[in-house]
């Protein structure tokens, strides 16, 4: 476990005494605060539901409860360390008025209620405890001076008991220090009471992860898919910009040799290099735009772009895709489904030795299934920096699952299965 | 030769106007959309029809759609497609309606190729009298293929020849080209449309066959 950042000093007993007493203390004037706001409002709401003007008045209670439960988090994890984390619902609605009413749906705003109420007798106990203690530790010890001030007809609990008056003083002072040395456990047991109390009302840890879980989700999926619009992006651009230059200049430099006197051979040299350096950055930028997002599989979808994938490899392969895997899918899911095609045939092609590939499509159960099966030497696996292990890492982006059934000298399988989801 | 260019890139389109008229063509209209190029068909009714695959307002597979609709219309027409890219799926789409006695001829190349003028009237000159060009690049990757049909019992030498047919090259050319005699190479094809099951027939017609058939459309 890592130290929370805002943890008390447990080295300094003096400011974990002193947070203890300033959390105790000040307890009761922002509970009483709170407590008689909450009751009045809660009252007040609950009475004129009935004329709707009630429904704004209990916002109005909900929104007071949550700002001292806000000030109560704060003060018990300065006091006695980080609490859970917290989640309020927040609205989606559309219309201004549902998303102003939403408040009243949410089960932790009415804790937070609870909490303003519930937690008053408990602050008045914290409170009340506190000062008693150090009245009594700070009053006993210090009797000595004061006790000549007193009336004489004051008759002490110690003349009831018949104790002789010279001893009077030190019972005292070993009562104040008894009492003084006893404060520090008991405010911590107070705080820690107040904390208990605010940790059970106040957080709502699984809710909150959960939230956090279902927040991180959709956010993964907007960002991939995001990636996967960006990258046709990208490859419509290459397309568009220098693809279009480099063949116009090929053509120019083409028409220049035409144009050239056939005596020139220094020039026609040059040209002739400037042609196939403009080649070579043409089928360089072919190649790239291949590996960010084949134009074939942006128009024709899955199986055309894995065929033509098939087609570009030196091992053959046979491609073989039933009817629903021929559909088109959301763009991340084809851009996945591709790539670990194209990895598959790619690794086939370059470790497995094999004679020959298939590669299998379907879709079944909700999940698109993509297998290659080669008659190499086996062997494969997901080991750092392979190919198939990025391959698995990108995979994940789309909660797809990859296996390796690669034994030695008896060909790999390679399964890729990707969740399609409510949008496949 | 009457042709009609579609192009949506302005740079490409100009250097393409300019290489055609410099090869002796006539540039009847350069246009930038499928619309476009289909109203330009239909006002000049070209010879040859000159397209690019991606282009507005889709930037997918316009050229090739527009390419069907002109084949349907017009199928006399001539028809060459422009492409960035080797994919086979584009290939085959345009050479399924290619088949037709009488048809237009069909070609399918690189962008690399068109910045060699001779090059590229050779093989406007070829689809214009009828015959199917394909991209090298595009060959090689469908020969690369798997196969499991009368193609697979080609000779090597076999397997060379119809290649070249492929591309769009005469008996002379295949023959200058493999170092052949040109009744070797004739005996080659023969032996070729036996293994395919093609009759004799119209031989320019029954090599679109053959390409075909090898490109599994």
């Amino acid at each position: 476990m890592t130290q929370p950042a805002s943890a008390p000093a447990r080295n300094v007993p003096g400011r974990r005494l002193g947070r203890d007493l300033a959390y105790n203390l000040s307890a009761f004037f922002t509970g009483t605060i709170a407590f008689t706001l909450a009751v009045t409002l809660f009252s007040l709401g609950i009475a004129t539901v009935i004329i709707y003007i009630g429904i704004f008045i209990l916002l109005g209670a909900l929104f007071t409860a949550t700002f001292f439960a806000g000030a109560e988090r704060r003060i018990a994890t300065w006091a006695t360390g980080q609490l859970p984390p917290t989640y309020y619902r927040r609205s989606t609605a559309d219309s201004t008025m549902r998303r102003m009413l939403d408040p009243l749906r949410d089960g932790q705003r009415w804790k937070d209620l609870i909490h303003a109420v519930v937690s008053f007798p408990v602050r008045v106990l914290a409170f009340s405890v506190t000062i008693s203690w150090i009245a009594a530790a700070l009053g006993g010890i210090t009797q000595w001076i004061w006790e000549r001030y007193l009336p004489e007809s004051n008759v002490s609990l110690l003349d009831i008991l018949r104790v002789d008056p010279a001893y009077h003083v030190w019972i005292q002072i070993g009562l104040g220090l008894a009492f003084l040395f006893t404060l520090p456990p008991i405010s911590r047991g107070l705080a820690l009471l107040q904390r208990a109390l605010a940790v059970g009302l106040l957080t709502n840890e699984r809710q909150a992860m959960r939230e956090e879980a279902d927040r991180l989700t959709n956010s993964r999926s907007s960002v991939i898919a995001a990636e996967a619009d960006t990258l046709r992006k990208i490859e419509r651009d290459i397309h568009d910009g220098p693809q279009q230059r480099m063949v116009r200049m090929n053509m120019d430099l083409e028409a220049a040799k035409r144009r050239l006197d056939p005596q020139d051979s220094a020039t026609k040299e040059l040209l002739d290099s400037a042609l196939e350096q403009s080649r070579g950055a043409l089928a360089e930028l072919r190649a790239l735009s291949r590996g960010i997002a084949p134009p074939v599989l942006v128009d024709r979808g899955l199986v055309p772009a894995l065929e033509a994938s098939a087609a570009r490899s030196p091992i053959p392969v046979i491609v073989e895709a039933t009817e629903p895997a021929h559909g088109r899918f959301a763009v991340a899911i084809e851009q996945a489904a591709y790539f670990a095609g194209v990895e598959s045939l790619t690794n086939a092609a370059k470790h497995s030795r094999a004679t020959g590939c298939r590669l299998l499509l379907d879709v079944a159960d909700g999940h698109l299934a993509l297998q290659v099966r080669d008659d190499g030497v086996g062997g494969a696996h997901l080991g750092k920096g392979t190919g198939l292990a990025g391959l698995a890492d990108r995979l994940a982006g789309v909660d797809g699952t990859l296996t390796v059934d690669s034994p030695e000298n008896a060909g790999t399988v390679i399964s890729v299965s990707i969740p399609l989801g409510t949008d496949g | 030769m009457r042709i009609v260019i579609a192009e949506d890139s302005v740079l490409l389109r100009e250097g393409l106007v300019r290489l055609l008229r410099e090869g002796g063509a006539e540039v009847l209209a350069a246009v930038a959309n499928k619309d476009e190029l289909l109203d330009a068909v239909e006002e000049f009714s070209p010879d040859v029809v000159l397209t690019d695959v991606r282009m507005p307002p889709g930037f997918s597979d316009e050229g090739l759609r527009a390419a069907q609709q002109i084949r349907g219309k017009y199928p006399h027409i001539g028809i060459l497609v422009l492409s960035q890219y080797v994919e086979l799926t584009y290939a085959t789409d345009l050479l399924a309606s290619a088949s037709a006695p009488g048809a237009g001829g069909l070609g399918y190349l690189l962008k690399d190729r068109i910045a060699r003028l001779e090059e590229m009237m050779d093989a406007l000159e070829r689809i214009q009298a009828g015959g199917v060009v394909l991209d090298p690049e595009v060959v090689s990757a469908a020969f690369s293929k798997p196969r499991t049909d009368p193609m697979a019992t080609l000779t090597q030498r076999e397997r060379e020849v119809l290649e070249l047919m492929a591309e769009g090259r005469t008996n002379a050319a295949i023959a200058a080209t493999l170092f052949l005699s040109a009744g070797a190479v004739e005996k080659n094809i023969s032996s070729i449309f036996t293994k395919m099951g093609l009759a004799p027939s119209q031989d320019d017609h029954r090599r679109v066959l053959v390409v075909l058939a090898w490109m599994k459309v």
